[in-house]
């Protein structure tokens, strides 16, 4: 069993597995890469998809088809690889690597999916990277040791939103908020 | 030395007059043109089109149109422009010059 993905590939719906997904988006940044400097790239990379997307069809006739990693292969195959294709434009002096993701923006909520009470602890060790349990401890001994700690923790449990939607559980997380992620997270909730 | 490199490159430079000489018949879309080059064993990867139509595109040698295509999205058609027209006559006659001169030189006959 596999998860799926489903992309746009030059106007086009095409399904892959997870792993064939990885391979393919691989090869399109290796193409982004390649063409950086290229005056013309844009339009190159929308071209070489729309062409992509044709062998997915000629091969699975029609967007349910799922295409495995060894589909993706075959039509990188055929494209090539950006060595292959041929020189990007001469003027262009490639950047080494213009690949970067946006780092995940970090916001502090309640975890209702690993709560034991409202969700506090494992919001607070999401966002300060602690495991829970230590917090639990900390949170246990202020009550018992100080008195303090039930008060504390109602406050926080009012203060601190629950993170509800798959955006607020990234954010939560600190994962970058992608649609690549959203897609995994997504597939993740509905298992 | 490698053969298969040498033929490479050799087919490499008479690509771009192949593909403007298949144009210049009449206006045809990427997949077409690659059906044919591929027949003509001129290109090994199709990735090599694209930047090709996309150049000679931007220096105004060829224009493309959308048109819908019985199945799948739009394709874009390409056609030569006068500009193109002319670009192509002069290719054609340095790769008549360059056949005549090649084959002399050959054949010893220079």
């Amino acid at each position: 069993m596999k998860k799926t993905v489903t992309v746009n590939l030059g106007g086009s719906i095409v399904t892959l597995e997870e792993d064939a997904y990885s391979i393919l988006s691989g090869y399109m940044s290796r193409l982004e890469r390649h063409f950086a400097n290229d005056p013309g790239k844009q339009e190159i990379i929308d071209d070489i998809e729309h062409r992509m997307a044709e062998l997915f069809r000629e091969n699975g006739k029609d967007e349910k088809f799922v295409n495995t990693s060894q589909d993706v292969n075959r039509v990188i195959k055929t494209m090539g690889e950006p060595g292959e294709i041929g020189d990007a434009e001469p003027n262009s002096t490639n950047k080494t690597n213009t690949h970067y993701t946006m780092p995940g923006y970090k916001r502090l909520y309640r975890d209702s999916d690993n709560r034991i009470l409202g969700g506090v602890c494992s919001g607070l060790g999401a966002y300060w990277n602690v495991d829970p349990i230590l917090l639990r401890i900390l949170f246990i001994f202020l009550f018992f040791g100080i008195g303090t700690g039930f008060l504390l923790y109602l406050i926080l449990w009012i203060a601190i939103p629950k993170a509800v939607t798959l955006t607020e559980k990234m954010e939560m997380r600190g994962e970058p908020i992608t649609a690549e992620n959203i897609g995994k997270n997504y597939t993740s909730t509905q298992k | 030395m490698n053969a298969e490199n040498s033929k490479a490159q050799m087919r490499k430079g008479v690509l771009e007059l192949c593909i403007l000489s298949i144009l210049s018949r009449g206006d045809s879309y990427a997949s077409e043109l690659i059906n044919k080059l591929k027949e003509a064993q001129m290109i090994v990867v199709e990735g090599t089109l694209y930047p090709m139509l996309t150049r000679h595109k931007n220096a105004g040698l060829l224009t493309y149109r959308w048109e819908e295509s019985p199945q799948g999205p739009p394709r874009k058609y390409y056609s030569l422009t006068d500009k193109g027209k002319e670009y192509l006559t002069d290719l054609d006659q340095t790769w008549e010059e360059l056949i005549n001169t090649v084959n002399a030189i050959r054949t010893n006959a220079a």
